[in-house]
Parts: C-alpha cells; sequence; structure tokens
C-alpha cells in the first residue's frame, strides 16, 4: 500500500534526524557519567545541610544564576580574584548546578567566610547602602518571610533518589537540623556534627534569632560556598588531570 | 486509499469512521487523565499559585475533553476539501500577544539594570524572578507559537493536503500555550527549575512533553497525505525541530518532583553532568528552535514572497543535516575553562567552527535566492525583513564561532558580548525572518487583498532595525569593556579595578540598550496594530469561477 | 559506559574521528549531487511557486 509506504518514509526520516543529531550529545555527554574520569576524589565534600540546601533553593528561586556564575575558570584573572579554579567535585551535589553564564555581578563559588553575616544580611537588604553603584535588586523581604521547613525531609529524599548520599536519619530529622543549624543556644549541635561532619557552621545568622527566616537559610547557604574543600592537602596531580 | 480517494466502498467508510473514533478516543482518554492530574494538583497544593495552576489545567484538559465527547457522539463530519487554517489563525495571535509581552518584560529588564530601584525590591518585580518571563515569553511564546502556526501552513501547502486531524491541531496549540502560560505565571512566585532557557517546573514540562508527541504525530501524519513523493525541505527543517526539541527537552529536564503538595523538583543530574546537558539542551534550543525552525520558515516564505526558486535546493539539503548534525556537539563552548574535561570542551569548540559552514551556506542560499529580485527588497517591506533577517544570521553565526573560540571565549564569556550576540541572533535573525513572514501569510490565510498598511510596515522595518543595532553595539562596547577592566594588573599585582568599578562603567550602555529594546518594542506595537487592522479588513472578492482554469504559472 | 568506552571515543575522536566524519560528508556530497537525482530537486525547489491548491488524491 503506497499510503503505508509513504507513512514509513516520513516515519524514517524523523527516525534518521534523531539518529544523526543524538550523536554529538551521546558522545560528549555519557562518557561524564564515569564519574571515576570526571569528577575528582578530594577530601572535604558533603552533602548539604538541611539549612544551607533551604538556602540554596531561596538561591534558585530567586534567579541569582541570571547575574552570578559559581565557576572560577582557570584564567589567572579569574583565580586571582575569586579564589582556587572549581573542581568538578565541589558541584557534586548540586541539583541543579548554578555555574551561570553571566557576571553581572562577582562570582560566588568561593564567596563563603569572606564577609561577615551582617554585612550579607545588610547588603541583601539593601546593596547600594554598602555597594554605591551596585545594580543589585534588594531582598529584604528574605528576612520577614518564615524559612519554610516542613517540606525539608521530602527534599532530602527526593535528593537521596537522585543520588545524593542522605541518610535515613538525616531524612527523618531534616526539619529539627535545620532548626538547631540556626540556633546558637541549643545543646543538641554535636548532633549536627556527627550527621554532617565537623565543617558545619552552627549560629544564627541573620541576627534574629527567635524567627528561622528565609535570610538565615540563605546566609548559611552563602556562607559554606566554596569553603568545604581544603586546598592545602589537596593533590594537584589529581586536579591537574 | 490512496489511489482511489472517489471510490470508497462502504467497509472502508466504515473503516475511516472508526479510525476516526479510535483517534478521537484516544485524544479523550488522555485529556481526562490530563484533568485528573490537574484536580490532582489543585487538591493537594499547599500555595496558591500551585493550586492555581492545578486549575488551569484541569480547566483546559477538561474544557478539551467535553469538546471532544460532544464530537464522538456526532455522525462523521463532512471534512471540507480546503486547507485547515484557523488553527494557524490562533498562532499567529498567540505569537503576536507573547511577542509584545516578551519585549516589554525585556525592556523592564533593561531599565532595571539601568536604573536599579525600578525592581521595586519586591519578590516578584526583582530581576532575577521576572528574567526567565521574558525569555519564555520571547523564546517560547513569541517564536515557539511563530513555528508551530508557519510549519502548519507549509506542510499543507507544499503537501497539497489538509493537516490530518480536526482536532489534534487545537490541543497542540493549545496545549503549548498552556505550558507558556504555566511557566510564565509562575516564575514571578519563584517556581523555577532555575536551568537557563528550561526553567519550568515539571508539571509544565510534562504538559509539553504531549503537546509535543501529539505535533510530531500530526505532522507526520499530514506528511503521509501528502500527494508528491518529495518532502520540500521547508518541511525538514521544522522536522528536524520538532524531534530534536523533544529529544533535549525530555532528556534536559529529568526530575525528581518532591511532592504534589509543593512544586518543586530536583534535577536528576548534578554538576559537571548537569551543566553539561542544560548546555547541550541550551546551545541546541538555540540550534533547533531558533535556528533550524526558522530556516524552514525561510525556506518556504522567501521563494514564496520573491517569486524565485532557492538558489541551489541541495544546499539547503546539505546544510540541513550539517546543522542537524554538528549543532549537538557545539553546546561545551559554553563551559570554556571550567571544570568540564578538556576534551570535550575542544570538541565543542572544534565542532562549533566547522559549523559555520552549513551556517554560512544557508546565508548564501538566502541572499542568492533574492539576486535578481532585488527591486521587491526596496518595495516590499517584508522581503526586507527576510533579507536582513538573513544578514543577522550570517553575522550571529559568525559571531557565534568566532566565540567559540578559547582564547576568544576569555573575553567574551560572561559579559554582556553574550547577551549582544543573543540578541543579534533573536532581534535580528528570528524576529525579522517572523515578522517578514507574517506580513505575507496574514493576508494569505485571512483571505486579505494585502496587509493594511505598507507604510506602517516600513516603519516596523526601521523601528527595529534601528532597535537592534543600538542594542547590539551597546552590548558589544560594554561587554568588551567589563573583560578588559576585569584583567589588567598594576605593577604590585593587585588588580587595576575592582569589581564595582566594571558595573560603574556599564551604566551608559545600559542607557543605551534599553533605549534600543523600547524602539524595538514600539515597531512591533506598531507591527502589531498593522496585523490587527489587516485581520478586521475585508474579505476579498469571492473568485470568479470562469477564472479558474487558468494554466498553473 | 565504561572507561575503557571512554578511552576509546578519546582515542578515536583524537585520530580518525575527523577521517571518518569528511568521508560520511564526502558520501553525502556526491549522493546529493549525482546529476540523475538533479532533476527531482530542480522540481521540488519549483513546488512552493506554482498553484497550492489542495489535491482532491489525499482526502481521506
Amino acid at each position: 500500500m503506497e499510503h503505508a509506504k509513504l507513512e514509513r518514509h516520513g516515519m524514517a526520516f524523523a527516525l534518521a534526524v534523531l539518529g544523526v543529531a543524538a550523536i554529538g550529545g551521546f558522545v560528549e555527554i555519557a562518557p561524564l557519567f564515569t564519574i571515576e574520569n570526571t569528577v575528582e576524589q578530594v577530601d572535604g565534600m558533603r552533602p548539604y545541610t538541611p539549612l544551607e540546601l533551604a538556602g540554596r533553593d531561596i538561591y534558585v528561586r530567586e534567579g541569582c544564576y541570571a547575574c552570578h556564575s559559581q565557576m572560577i575558570r582557570t584564567l589567572r584573572s579569574d583565580v586571582d580574584r575569586y579564589g582556587h579554579f572549581s573542581l568538578a567535585a565541589e558541584s557534586m551535589y548540586d541539583h541543579p548546578h548554578q555555574w551561570g553564564s553571566k557576571r553581572t555581578g562577582p562570582d560566588l563559588a568561593r564567596i563563603g567566610g569572606k564577609y561577615s553575616d551582617d554585612w550579607h544580611v545588610a547588603h541583601l537588604e539593601r546593596p547600594r547602602a554598602l555597594v554605591p553603584g551596585s545594580v543589585m535588586p534588594g531582598y529584604a523581604f528574605l528576612s520577614q518571610t518564615r524559612l519554610e521547613t516542613d517540606h525539608l525531609s521530602v527534599a532530602l529524599s527526593a535528593l537521596s533518589r537522585a543520588g545524593v548520599p542522605y541518610s535515613e536519619e538525616q531524612i527523618a530529622l531534616a526539619e529539627f537540623d535545620a532548626f538547631s543549624q540556626a540556633d546558637p543556644e541549643a545543646t543538641y549541635d554535636q548532633d549536627l556534627f556527627v550527621r554532617y561532619g565537623e565543617n558545619v557552621q552552627i549560629r544564627d545568622f541573620d541576627g534574629d534569632p527567635n524567627f528561622l527566616s528565609e535570610m538565615d537559610a540563605l546566609v548559611a547557604y552563602l556562607q559554606m560556598l566554596g569553603t568545604l574543600v581544603n586546598f592545602d592537602n589537596i593533590d594537584a596531580k589529581e586536579i591537574a588531570r | 486509499m490512496f489511489n482511489s480517494a472517489w471510490n470508497f466502498s462502504a467497509t472502508q467508510m466504515q473503516a475511516e469512521g472508526n479510525m476516526r473514533d479510535a483517534a478521537l478516543g484516544c485524544q479523550v482518554a488522555i485529556l481526562l487523565l490530563l484533568f485528573a492530574f490537574g484536580v490532582l494538583i489543585f487538591g493537594m497544593a499547599d500555595q496558591g499559585i500551585f493550586s492555581l495552576h492545578g486549575f488551569l489545567i484541569a480547566l483546559v484538559a477538561g474544557f478539551g475533553a467535553l469538546k471532544l465527547i460532544d464530537k464522538l457522539t456526532d455522525p462523521d463530519p463532512i471534512i471540507p476539501l480546503e486547507y485547515k487554517d484557523d488553527v494557524i489563525k490562533f498562532g499567529v495571535l498567540a505569537c503576536f500577544l507573547w511577542g509584545l509581552i516578551g519585549f516589554t518584560i525585556g525592556d523592564v529588564l533593561a531599565w532595571q539594570l539601568a536604573i536599579p530601584s525600578w525592581n521595586g525590591d519586591l519578590s516578584w518585580s526583582n530581576f532575577g524572578r521576572i528574567r526567565p518571563i521574558h525569555t519564555t515569553a520571547v523564546i517560547f511564546g513569541f517564536g515557539g507559537n511563530a513555528l508551530i502556526a508557519t510549519s502548519f501552513y507549509v506542510v499543507q501547502r507544499t503537501s497539497r493536503a489538509r493537516l490530518a486531524s480536526e482536532t489534534l491541531p487545537w490541543l497542540v496549540v493549545g496545549g503549548y500555550n498552556l505550558f507558556v502560560l504555566l511557566a510564565v505565571t509562575g516564575y514571578p512566585f519563584g517556581i523555577t527549575q532555575s536551568k537557563e532557557y528550561a526553567e519550568p517546573e515539571w508539571y509544565a514540562d510534562l504538559i509539553l512533553l504531549i503537546t509535543w508527541v501529539a505535533y510530531l504525530y500530526l505532522y507526520l501524519k499530514t506528511l503521509a497525505r501528502r500527494a508528491e513523493p518529495h518532502i520540500y525541505v521547508a518541511n525538514w527543517y521544522y522536522l528536524g525541530f520538532i524531534v530534536v526539541i523533544a529529544m533535549l527537552h525530555v532528556v534536559n529536564n529529568l526530575a525528581i518532583p518532591i511532592s504534589f503538595s509543593n512544586p518543586k523538583s530536583y534535577p536528576l543530574f548534578a554538576g559537571v553532568q548537569d551543566a553539561m546537558t542544560q548546555w547541550w539542551y541550551g546551545h541546541n534550543a538555540v540550534g533547533f528552535l531558533l535556528t533550524a525552525g526558522f530556516l524552514g520558515m525561510m525556506y518556504y516564505f522567501l521563494p514564496k514572497a520573491s517569486g524565485r526558486p532557492i538558489y541551489s535546493y541541495r544546499m539547503s539539503i546539505m546544510g540541513f543535516w550539517g546543522i542537524t548534525f554538528l549543532y549537538l556537539w557545539a553546546g561545551s563552548h559554553h563551559l570554556h575553562y571550567t571544570a568540564l574535561p578538556d576534551w570535550v570542551q575542544y570538541l565543542g569548540m572544534t565542532m562549533s567552527i566547522i559549523l559555520l559552514v552549513p551556517s554560512w551556506g544557508s546565508v548564501f542560499n538566502g541572499l542568492l535566492t533574492l539576486n535578481g529580485a532585488w527591486d521587491k527588497v526596496r518595495t516590499d517591506p517584508a522581503i526586507r525583513f527576510m533579507m536582513v533577517a538573513i544578514l543577522f544570521y550570517g553575522l550571529a553565526t559568525f559571531e557565534g564561532s568566532f566565540l567559540a573560540i578559547r582564547p576568544v571565549n576569555t573575553l567574551s564569556h560572561y559579559t554582556d558580548w553574550t547577551v549582544g550576540h543573543v540578541h543579534a541572533g533573536a532581534l535580528g535573525w528570528v524576529a525579522f525572518i517572523t515578522f517578514g513572514a507574517m506580513y505575507k501569510m496574514v493576508p494569505w490565510i485571512w483571505k486579505r487583498e494585502g496587509i493594511y498598511s505598507l507604510r506602517l510596515e516600513a516603519w516596523h522595518f526601521w523601528f527595529a532595525l534601528g532597535g537592534t543595532l543600538i542594542y547590539v553595539g551597546a552590548m558589544w562596547n560594554s561587554g568588551i569593556t567589563q573583560s578588559l577592566m576585569w584583567q589588567p594588573y598594576e605593577p604590585s599585582g593587585a588588580f587595576t579595578y575592582a569589581f564595582i568599578d566594571t558595573v560603574d562603567a556599564m551604566i551608559p550602555y545600559y542607557w543605551m540598550r534599553a533605549i534600543g529594546g523600547l524602539l524595538y518594542l514600539i515597531g512591533a506595537l506598531i507591527g502589531a496594530y498593522n496585523i490587527y487592522m489587516t485581520v478586521r479588513g475585508a474579505d476579498l472578492p469571492a473568485p470568479d469561477p470562469r477564472a479558474r482554469p487558468l494554466p498553473a504559472e | 559506559m565504561t572507561s575503557q568506552v571512554h578511552d576509546f571515543v578519546l582515542y578515536f575522536s583524537k585520530t580518525f574521528g575527523a577521517l571518518y566524519l569528511f568521508s560520511v560528508f564526502l558520501i553525502a556530497l556526491v549522493w546529493t549531487y549525482w546529476p540523475t537525482r538533479r532533476a527531482m530537486y530542480e522540481d521540488a525547489a519549483h513546488s512552493p511557486l506554482g498553484q497550492e491548491e489542495i489535491s482532491n488524491e489525499t482526502r481521506n
């Protein structure tokens, strides 16, 4: 039947297009999933704590990537301005990555620890009060918004299905951990160290210890960015590869 | 049934009717599933906007399902022997509506950078939240509707056949515009994946996926009805656009939703794999939505408008396979000097440079098609739109290959040069070829004598050209300036400029860009008015039946 | 996807890759520009220019 033949022809054509088009992606993307060739082994990387993750979700929600990159290239002018170039391992738990494509503002891959919490809060609330000439919008509403925490357990659980190694305990206690990380009075902070390692910053981030705001979470996230890997005892040969 | 169209036996008629019922039944089933999906979200969502989105999905799917169920009980309809153009008219209007929204928000964003207090510092009005409204409304709302509408026009005319379904085309444009609506109304409320150009969350992505499969099916079915053995090349490009966008959309949007009560999801891939997948997607959304689709538009409307065949049909075929093969390799040039393995970066750079060959092949093919019809470029603003579009396409593809070279990329990456490059392509190529094609197609499908006003069309052209040149010029300057200010050192080893110095230096260019964008917006408003008046105008007089048997030209 | 495959892809793209792709390109070129196929493409190029009336034959 001629009709059927012609129909097959169109279909075959579509399949040919798909075949030709798929080659490039297959060759370039599939090998990246051989993790041992793509992501270096480095010490210090750990999944985000629930509070940092909540902060990261706010970073994602506000579309910060439109103006800030999180990827220090191997160029001298990048490294001198922002710090050691970014390793693949440093974004291994980033769903999605926020490498960005535009620097209307500076790179943030190693912003953690460069400024005080107070500076971050004041700057986020009124950027031009601290940096005259800045074109950044103000985010004062973050300080007034209560942080949503009741979804954090399902969030961690979704991430664990995507391959982030959260333990069942970490998932179950996500909401509790988010509160205790921003509570300087907490007597149970050892729990957080046990669950997430020693490199967790526990304090009130937004200057209001009685209220867990979105600002707490975002600043907690910004203050840990790029601080996990200790570059003093890293194998230079491993990176060069 | 192909050869003996007029000799339907009773059993054949019966079979046809059953086929139609089965197809309708399938569509109803899918719509009912979507309806249930919408109701589920509506009921479980704990955020107002997500709940509203569930309601919208249920409303649109439920309305469609009711319409179709109504048809199921009808006797088999008499399908007129003419092209199905009503759905194209909807697509044209949607295209202009989204275009105006997208251009307006784009210019608002430009002013926010020039005058930061214009952000308002409210959650929903800040730059980061409304930027994706601009990109989605323009790329998917304006560009996507233009492609769907013109592809329906082209596939019918070149196949000499009516669209293969009466209902499916409406589901395609309806579902597609629902996707765009869900996307842009979610962003101000913070519903986004923040994957550039793939911001919509999983439930909107799902609707696009279903729509897209229906679109592909409809396109293939319509091609299967064609009267000639050869498939005209414009359809190749449209088909390439449909197939590749389907592949990219699925792979890049693989994500794990956290629940039905919260719109949030986490992409399946992380870090370097996510980055590579993202730019494989991002670059080829440019390659197949903004390039291949619009080349399909060019390869039909340019010959049609100028009355001349494509200069080299065979070059257009070579160009098609070249673009289809090469584009997919080029995405990694967005990640030069990053943590992506070097060999992928070099491969991306090499393929990007080779990509210039088929790209410029298309440019020469387009321009040489006009050879001998240059008088029309002067007198017909629609052809002038198309010609300038081809020039901008040549410029943008050369620039693209150039920026993909690693040392050049160190200068351009992360700066406004990228923004300028994208807008040379989007304002200059995509929108210009669309306006040119629309100014031709609108009078044809609404059966008008011609466009309402050629003078307004010319005004639109000059506003758009002026706006584009100012915009792109400003961004080249600001991009190169900023990059050059990032790099110099003092003899002491310190940087000459603090980052904020480079921001201060951008302000005049931000103003220029905002003014250029405003000119472009004014041009588009004039164009929309012109289209509106054309649609409102009088029908062509019915052709004299005695004049019918004229020999074909 | 094992690391052997990864290494093979890398080896191939660094050595024969370009040659292989170039020969595919040449085959496509010869196929498209083969003289006997010329008439078909000429016809196709003119197809949007004539009358574009809907064809009876395709009605079903």
